[in-house]
């Protein structure tokens, strides 16, 4: 369990806007937002759709690039990584849990939750990354799914495939957009559950977003971003 | 994990996706490699037809009508033998022209069969031959397949035949007598020659099997009269494995290191007349090429210097047979006069007296316009020196017409009727004169009034025979009286009083053929290496690989771009794990090269088991070539031929290029954002950018637009009619067309104007959403829909009005050929008489005589590359004043006007050596049988090895005159002497004259003629072209249908991607009649667009088609070709509408 309060994660003053289909009207969905989450915390964030929540964590996740500000992860600015620089950023230090599965059908569950190995630069790769697999299905309760492809798995044990695939290559940080999002209220109170004793077990630092107020409130700092604006609460 | 396993799994998951991309590959694989297999048959069969028509021989030697000694193969054998180099074996032959007729089966004749006489020396050539000995017998006749099979003949039957036998002199010769110059008998048949049996021997490049008939050699030069002689002699190198021999062989047949050749082989005789101790060289001709007896004489007199020898006195000689010498009012009909030439060069020796005393009592010198007259003539006309003389001689003209000419002379001296002045010898052996007992008995070969020879020339003929009565200057005499064959009718050498024997007569003889032998080229003596001039002929060939190729290219691009289009589905199908990939931190690179490795595993299992299947291909190609397209390989059996090289090129190809393809398809991938990947979103990546409103497809659409435009109408206002021109305006358009269709594509994708509400409008929408896909199949179906107009407007059909001068019949009604010369031109009413024609049978009748150069069928019906072309020797004032047929392009546009006068310029020659003549071509000829174009030469050798450069100065459009090349009739009987007489005819006559082609058929039967409507010749050749196109357009349908097969991949895709959305408009109230209607539409537009930018610039492509015989244009099977893929497109529309829409729209929602 790791004690430290370093900050892991500085989001400065950063802005994020999309052009219009159109071309013309800029939709400003990000105002000089600023973010600081430090190593071993949860959060959540929450807010109404549309409000920036998953651009926020794709900011943070190197899945996209900011207009302006600047987000550093440990200390060291994430910005102007080449593409390569960033997969593998991505690669060794960022797990991430989205609404939907992403669960590649034609791969079985174990497959999938090694998909992050093929690119070698995780920590896992040199050891064994089926055993790391198998453990994380294990303690996720799928011991005896591991060899299931997505289409027979219910969309509970989907998303915890997609856990254990955030988590196989040991991530600092775990981004999760509304994971719960399409789970019934059991499956969702169990993800959180798990997510959680990550965070309280492992010391894995958490953020997550979500509409359900209820299951933010379980994490350690709860943010409302409305209106472009980040606010704790 | 490995992304081993990745691939596998997705290989596993996505079989069927794949599935379709691999049926793609294998398309793409199977036309390439089975082109390929095309191309590689069409060279095997083609060598193995070349071996065949070889018969075992590599080198030939082949004099046409003049003749060498059928012994001459037997001192080669024993020249070789004795040198040790090589021992090649020999066979001479005798090849006349004939024609024949099967009277049991059919009454009709055959022309253009060759008559072989061979010998049993032939065996050795390969076993093949072995049929010789026992089926070549006298009174028999043994026909190749194709002979046999024309005649309707069997063992057994028998065969009329005329064969064409060569007088003793040429038939155009001034002088030449009318000698029966064909010979008529019947033979048995004793056997059928199949092509594996040499039965095809043929010297002419080309894969149409000959017309042969095969005779005893000695049998058949009994019948010609033409004993002891031959025209072809056939080389067969000993030891074919030792490749490294043949060109020494051939360099020692040519020049061999000591004579083989004697003066008979020359044509030549040597006469040692013992009375006067003179060596006469005289040619079996009559007339001889006076510039290789002057080289002879500078040679032999540097030979004399080395060897510090005597010089020679020579003298050449050219005796004429003149119509009158007149003087005041007294004639004297029909005279021989010499022209003297004796050596110069003497004069500058000290023994310039022996030279005086050889001449007595003529002068040394004759000048020019003075004439010495002997004493009989002087006492006839009553002139004396000093007093004029006029002398009227008839020349030939190139139509072999006759010209009566006269010139003023002055009588230099008359001298007495003794020595040189009475030497009868001077006079050549004329046929028609020699031997006339009587002066009444002429007949030199030209119009003599017999009334005109009185009682004294009679006296004169009985006691000085062909005394010429006159002497000329030689050089006069040449001016006078050369013709096309010689300007020498003998070659005298003087020996001195001492050397009256046998020995120095064999010394001269000698000298003589040492330097015969380094001009034996000018005898046309000259070997040529058979197997050299074939493969050169086979590798110039059409490559029919990369025809069809061409041809298939639609459909290869058709398959590229489905699988294309498939692959492009499959990763957009699989975008949303691209984007988990990427988001797990698995580089762009690496997702990339499992992408690309994922479809290099498909194609290239796709493209191996495609090339298998081409060998199918090839097959059914094949088939196709053997049964409905014959045409295009002019009826020739194309044998299967694998290899291997083709089949791992064509499987190569196909790797490479449909790896090229999907890479472009992984590009849709790196440009996308993961969050869109992630969304499954890929369409919205490259379009709705703001700023990428792609200006630089703007400007390239616009830019191909407007020189489309601009060179369709430049070429319209100047009247140029080149398909090629068109072809390219039309196709700039199209891609022009393409990338404006991509702007508005774009413009609707990144623009909402508030109308997509409506139905209707909704139905233009989606296109937008997939610009990729959209403009795959609008492309694919515009560039089908163009290939198709394009194709279709050049299809070239029997000119409706085939009477119309300019057409491609030039407004003749027939052509008639023959298989013997007619050396009388039938254009002239001595001609017509001289055919026994009477003026009447020719009423209201246009003709234009003919003639022929032998040589290499130069026309589509060759499929190998002509390398000595036919040529046509016309007059071109007949066509000018006729107007006929079309220019397509004239070298020089100032000489436009000109049309076939063109023929009669003379060309400015920088090079010595090279003779130059303007030539006219048709344009399919020029372009495509002999790889050429305007301006520039085409290369040959004539008959006397000089070196000439056709020189092509005029293109004429699509016309009966393709198979050769077009000079005029001068410059023909000038360069060419050995196309002897007219050997076709243009024929014109209005319809009442319809019986004429019986008349002119039964007048000239014994000359094999055959004759056939110009408009069925036209199409003989048209014919061959239409099946190309017939062949471009059966496959480009493949392609077409492929096309449509993508367009109906697209509809179902699209759908099924919209499924959700369609499920929304359903679950507001949309019918499902209104939502099959907006699919249908929406679709329907690219198919419209498509089919409407292909057909506009296919229009613009067969503009000049259009412009100049609107009415012909085939708009009736265009409507109905476009109105099939329109109805097939709307087909395959309606059914993937059907079977996407089919089932519960409502349970896409309840999926979401």
């Amino acid at each position: 369990m790791k004690n430290s309060r370093q900050p892991i994660l500085q989001i400065h003053n950063v802005c994020k806007s999309y052009r219009s289909a159109t071309g013309q009207v800029d939709l400003e969905i990000l105002r000089e937002i600023s973010l600081t989450v430090e190593e071993g915390e949860s959060i959540s964030i929450i807010g109404p759709s549309g409000c920036g929540k998953s651009t926020l964590l794709n900011l943070a996740g190197k899945l996209d690039e900011p207009d302006s500000g600047k987000i550093l992860f440990k200390g060291r600015d994430i910005a102007g990584m080449c593409e390569n620089t960033a997969a593998e950023f991505r690669n060794r230090h960022i797990g991430f849990i989205f609404q939907s599965h992403h669960l590649l059908p034609q791969c079985s569950a174990l497959e999938n939750t090694m998909l992050p190995t093929l690119a070698k630069s995780g920590k896992t790769s040199r050891m064994n990354p089926e055993k790391d697999a198998r453990n994380l299905l294990e303690r996720f309760g799928l011991d005896d799914r591991m060899l299931h492809q997505p289409g027979s798995l219910s969309g509970g044990e989907c998303q915890r495939v997609a856990m254990a695939r955030a988590l196989i290559n040991h991530p600092d940080l775990l981004l999760a957009d509304e994971p719960t999002g399409l789970l019934d209220r059991d499956n969702a109170e169990n993800l959180v559950d798990m997510l959680l004793a990550l965070n309280r077990v492992d010391g894995l630092t958490l953020v997550m977003v979500t509409h359900a107020e209820t299951l933010a409130r379980r994490f350690g700092k709860v943010y409302n971003l409305q209106d472009g604006r980040l606010t704790k609460i | 994990m490995t992304p081993f396993t990745l691939i596998r799994n997705n290989l596993r998951y996505y079989r069927w996706t794949h599935a379709s991309v691999v049926m793609g590959v294998i398309v793409t694989a199977a036309v390439l490699t089975g082109a390929l297999g095309v191309g590689d048959s069409m060279r095997g069969t083609l060598e193995t037809i070349s071996s065949q028509r070889h018969g075992g021989a590599e080198f030939v030697m082949t004099t046409g009508e003049r003749m060498f000694r059928s012994g001459l193969a037997d001192d080669y054998r024993t020249y070789f033998r004795e040198s040790g180099t090589a021992s090649p074996e020999f066979s001479p032959a005798l090849i006349l022209p004939a024609s024949g007729f099967n009277n049991d089966s059919s009454d009709l004749r055959i022309g253009g069969i060759s008559m072989l006489g061979m010998d049993s020396s032939l065996r050795s050539f390969g076993t093949g031959w072995s049929w010789i000995d026992h089926a070549l017998q006298p009174g028999k006749v043994v026909l190749n397949e194709n002979l046999a099979r024309k005649l309707q003949a069997g063992k057994g039957d028998i065969i009329f035949f005329r064969i064409g036998r060569p007088g003793r002199m040429p038939g155009d010769s001034p002088l030449a007598t009318d000698d029966e110059r064909s010979v008529a008998f019947r033979l048995e048949v004793s056997d059928v020659a199949e092509p594996g049996k040499f039965g095809n021997i043929n010297l002419k490049i080309g894969q149409q099997p000959p017309l042969n008939a095969f005779v005893p050699l000695n049998w058949l030069q009994s019948l010609t009269e033409l004993d002891g002689r031959a025209n072809l002699l056939l080389v067969n190198e000993d030891h074919p494995g030792e490749k490294d021999d043949i060109p020494s062989v051939i360099h020692e047949l040519n020049l061999p290191t000591k004579p083989v050749r004697k003066l008979e082989d020359y044509g030549l005789e040597m006469i040692h007349r013992t009375e006067r101790n003179i060596c006469e060289i005289r040619s079996r001709e009559i007339f001889m090429d006076g510039r290789i007896f002057s080289d002879f004489s500078l040679w032999s007199r540097e030979l004399s210097k080395t060897r510090q020898g005597e010089p020679r006195l020579n003298m050449s000689v050219f005796t004429y047979f003149v119509n009158e010498l007149r003087s005041g009012d007294r004639s004297v009909y029909y005279s021989m006069v010499s022209g003297l030439g004796p050596d110069i060069h003497r004069l500058l020796q000290p023994d310039h007296p022996q030279l005086t005393h050889w001449l007595e009592p003529l002068p040394i010198f004759i000048g020019e316009g003075e004439i010495v007259i002997n004493r009989w003539l002087a006492d006839e006309l009553d002139v004396e020196p000093g007093g004029n003389l006029t002398m009227r001689y008839i020349t030939l003209n190139p139509d072999n017409s006759f010209d009566e000419k006269e010139i003023q002379l002055e009588v230099d001296s008359v001298v007495p009727m003794e020595k040189m002045a009475a030497d009868s010898t001077l006079m050549p052996p004329f046929p028609g004169l020699e031997d006339s007992e009587n002066c009444t008995d002429w007949d030199p070969g030209i119009p003599i009034d017999l009334d005109r020879i009185g009682q004294r020339d009679e006296v004169y003929w009985d006691q000085y025979r062909g005394t010429p009565r006159a002497f000329i200057s030689y050089s006069m005499a040449q001016k006078l009286w050369g013709n096309r064959y010689g300007s020498q009718t003998s070659f005298r050498v003087q020996l001195p009083d001492r050397d009256n024997n046998p020995q120095k007569i064999g010394e001269i003889r000698n000298e003589l053929l040492d330097y015969l032998r380094t001009v034996s080229g000018k005898f046309n003596l000259h070997f040529t290496d058979l197997k050299t001039e074939s493969a050169n002929a086979r590798s110039q060939a059409m490559d029919f690989g990369g025809l069809f190729i061409g041809f298939s290219l639609f459909l290869i691009v058709s398959a590229l771009l489905l699988t294309g289009l498939l692959f492009a589905f499959s990763i957009e199908q699989r975008s949303c794990q691209t984007g988990i990939l990427l988001a797990t931190g698995i580089g762009m690179k690496r997702v990339r090269n499992i992408c690309l490795l994922e479809g290099f595993l498909l194609i290239s299992s796709g493209s191996v088991v495609g090339a298998l299947v081409g060998i199918f291909y090839t097959r059914a190609i094949l088939w196709g070539l053997d049964r409905l397209w014959s045409d295009a390989v002019a009826g020739l059996n194309i044998d299967y031929h694998f290899n291997p090289v083709s089949l791992a090129t064509g499987l190569v190809l196909t790797i490479l290029m449909a790896m090229a393809t999907i890479r472009v398809m992984t590009r849709l991938i790196a440009d996308c954002p993961i969050r869109d990947l992630l969304a499954g979103d890929i369409k919205t990546c490259k379009t709705t950018k703001s700023g990428d409103y792609p200006i630089k497809t703007v400007i390239c659409g616009y830019l191909l637009l407007a020189s489309g435009t601009g060179i369709a109408a430049s070429g319209m206002i100047n009247g140029l009619h080149d398909p090629g021109l068109f072809f390219g305006a039309g196709a700039l358009l199209l891609a022009g067309s393409l990338l404006v269709c991509r702007l508005r594509l774009v413009r609707k994708s990144i623009r909402s104007d508030g109308k997509c509400f409506d139905p209707h409008m909704m139905a233009g929408q989606y296109p937008s959403r997939r610009i990729g896909r959209s403009l795959a199949t609008i492309s694919l179906l515009a560039a089908g829909s163009f290939m198709l107009v394009a194709v279709q407007g050049n299809q070239r059909d029997i000119p409706h009005d085939s009477r119309d001068h300019a057409s491609g019949t030039g407004g003749f009604r027939y052509w008639a050929e023959t298989s013997l010369p007619l050396y009388k031109n039938i254009n002239s009413s001595m001609g017509r008489e001289h055919y026994g024609f009477d003026e009447e049978d020719f009423e209201g009748v246009e003709l234009v005589p003919i003639r022929i150069q032998a040589g290499d069928e130069a026309s589509c019906l060759n499929l190998n590359r002509a390398q000595q072309p036919k040529l046509f020797g016309i007059d071109p004032v007949l066509l000018s004043q006729r107007r006929s047929f079309t220019f397509s392009s004239i070298a020089d546009t100032s000489r436009k006007t000109k049309g076939w006068l063109v023929m009669d310029e003379s060309i400015q020659n920088v090079d010595d050596k090279l003779i130059r003549i303007p030539t006219v071509g048709d344009v399919n000829t020029i372009t495509w049988a002999l790889g050429k174009n305007i301006g520039d030469t085409v290369y040959i050798r004539n008959s006397r090895n000089e070196d000439i450069g056709l020189d092509i100065v005029g293109m004429i459009s699509n016309s009966i005159l393709q198979g050769g090349l077009v000079i005029s009739e001068a410059n023909m009987t000038r360069y060419f002497p050995s196309a002897g007489g007219y050997n076709a005819c243009l024929i014109d006559l209005p319809d009442e004259r319809k019986d004429f082609s019986a008349i002119i058929s039964r007048g000239l039967e014994d000359y094999g003629l055959q004759i056939t409507t110009a408009a069925d010749r036209l199409d003989a050749f048209n014919v061959v072209s239409n099946t190309y196109l017939a062949v471009f357009q059966s496959l480009g349908g493949l392609g077409l249908v492929l096309g449509c097969i993508g367009l109906g991949v697209v509809v179902l895709r699209n759908v099924l991607e919209r499924r959700r959305e369609l499920a929304l408009m359903r679950a507001v109230g949309f019918t499902m009649r209104q939502l099959r209607t907006m699919i249908l539409r929406e679709h329907q537009i690219l198919l419209f667009t498509g089919l409407f930018f292909g057909v506009l610039a296919g229009l613009v492509a067969v503009l000049p088609v259009l412009a100049t015989s609107g009415r012909l244009f085939p708009w009736k099977s265009m409507t109905i070709s476009l109105a099939a893929m329109l109805i097939n497109g709307l087909l395959w529309i309606r059914i993937a509408t059907l079977i996407s829409m089919k089932g519960q729209l409502l349970k896409a929602l309840r999926n979401e």
